[in-house]
């Protein structure tokens, strides 16, 4: 076979191979929605995190269904640098079962504040059913989070953009997630419809991290749900003396898998979620750090 | 100019969302991970879209790229299916159509290359991309493009020699 024939046999092999082979419909709806996710997650737009309530939160209602309430330590007086993985994560999951169960209101605001390894310290107020805009504050720079209202939303650029606004279709983003089951044994389907993926791999655990984690707002029953989800990964290894972003000291739950390593830390003598830590290798991929997170009213409101 | 990016990002994405997925797909030879590659692209894309004059190359090297590192990830998934493509039975004459036979052998002669050549391969004879816009793709000079399209052209007639593939002990580990 000489060259020509080979490369003209080739192409249509190749031809063949690939002549069923169609994008998947809503696959630009979805590269912006992971968009969107990533520049939360970097720091873009901003990173937080939801009920996990690191040290010094405080959850307040501005006129909401419950008082503000600082946050209450779990099982603080346990070693945990003697605990196994299972035990940090079981002891995380009391923790997040002791604190409020606020439920938020569709028209109001989860705000968070956070320190990440992408721009730094971020704020971020989330439409709590995605209907109305937010934004987020990080390195000096404000970020509008359109919402979406029945399927539409308006754009509207900056007037020095030159662009024009726009409506179109959406599929809203909300920051709470009443449909997220409150039971573990219930979560495997759950993440299974939600991420298209059985949570085994660090590279998984990662993308669960960034979207529930350190996204949206979880109660403590759907919380400590998925910590005691995450006890069912195999390979589970804990890091008595890991240290978060900005360098508080905690106890680490990683996995690792193909030289990528999702770890989540949580204070050791609350066992509250104090943040992430993404390892490519040995090197810091991505790295957060929790302040707070609270129930308010109006984008750009502070607890 | 900076363009309307929502419109236009569907748009890009209606007119080129089957090429690109194609191309992931004979790059890595598994739908799943396909789909995962050029979303992967197209997330990449979106986070630069209005920043780049001319999205498609950006995209197709984001698909090459995404390709490329999912394959990194999976090391072991990827040399398993390495070893299982040249451990494929040789094709019995008059059991199946002899052009079907030797597409398929191409196929899979195709897949044993290492990643850039294959993506070279791919670029310059199915895509028919001039070689200066497949070193932009890759991020490559034209005389790499051109050494790695040559080299991964003898391996592919070398490898259509014969009918069984040696197999190298290190490939069971």
């Amino acid at each position: 076979m000489n060259e020509a024939q080979l490369v003209s046999e080739l192409s249509a092999a190749l031809d063949d191979e690939a002549a069923t082979v169609r994008a998947p419909a809503g696959a630009a709806e979805r590269a912006r929605k992971r968009a969107r996710a990533r520049r939360l997650r970097r720091g873009l737009v901003a990173t937080a995190t939801a009920a996990g309530l690191a040290v010094g939160l405080v959850v307040a209602l501005s006129s909401g269904p419950a008082p503000a309430r600082p946050h209450r330590p779990g099982t603080g007086a346990v070693q945990a640098a003697q605990l196994t993985a299972a035990g940090v994560l079981d002891r995380a999951a009391v923790s997040a079962l002791a604190q409020p169960a606020v439920i938020p209101r569709p028209d109001q605001f989860v705000f968070w504040n956070t320190v990440n390894s992408g721009n730094g310290a971020a704020e971020i107020w989330r439409s709590v059913n995605g209907a109305r805009n937010g934004f987020a504050l990080s390195g000096g720079n404000k970020t509008i989070l359109w919402g979406c209202h029945g399927g539409w939303q308006t754009v509207r650029p900056d007037p020095g953009s030159g662009l024009e606004s726009i409506t179109q279709r959406c599929s809203a983003d909300p920051a709470y997630l009443p449909g997220m089951p409150a039971r573990a044994s219930e979560l495997r389907s759950y993440l299974a419809r939600k991420f298209g993926f059985g949570l085994r791999d660090a590279a998984a655990a990662q993308k669960v991290t960034e979207a529930l984690l350190d996204q949206d707002y979880l109660l403590p029953a759907q919380r400590a749900a998925l910590y005691e989800f995450f006890v069912t990964i195999p390979g589970l290894k804990v890091v008595p003396h890991a240290r978060d972003y900005i360098g508080r000291p905690g106890v680490g739950v990683s996995l690792t898998t193909d030289g990528f390593t999702a770890m989540w830390i949580f204070d050791p003598k609350t066992f509250a979620y104090l943040g992430s830590t993404d390892l490519a290798g040995r090197q810091l991929s991505f790295g957060s750090a929790v302040l707070g997170v609270a129930i308010v009213d109006e984008a750009g409101q502070r607890p | 100019m900076r363009r309307n990016s929502w419109t236009a990002f569907d748009e890009f994405v209606r007119v080129h969302g089957d090429a690109l997925i194609r191309l992931a797909y004979v790059l890595c030879g598994d739908r799943g991970r396909a789909e995962d590659a050029t979303q992967e692209a197209l997330t990449r894309l979106y986070l630069r879209w209005g920043r780049i004059d001319d999205p498609l190359p950006y995209a197709r090297r984001c698909v090459v790229n995404a390709t490329n590192d999912h394959g990194r990830r999976s090391g072991r998934r990827e040399r398993r299916e390495r070893l299982a493509a040249r451990l494929q039975p040789p094709d019995e004459p008059g059991l199946v159509d002899e052009q079907v036979a030797e597409r398929d052998r191409l196929v899979r002669a195709l897949r044993r290359l290492p990643h850039g050549q294959r993506a070279v391969i791919v670029l310059r004879y199915w895509h028919q991309l001039p070689e200066p816009e497949i070193a932009r793709i890759l991020g490559n000079s034209v005389g790499t493009v051109k050494s790695q399209a040559s080299r991964a052209l003898g391996k592919l007639r070398a490898e259509l020699q014969p009918d069984v593939m040696p197999v190298s002990p290190k490939e069971y580990q």
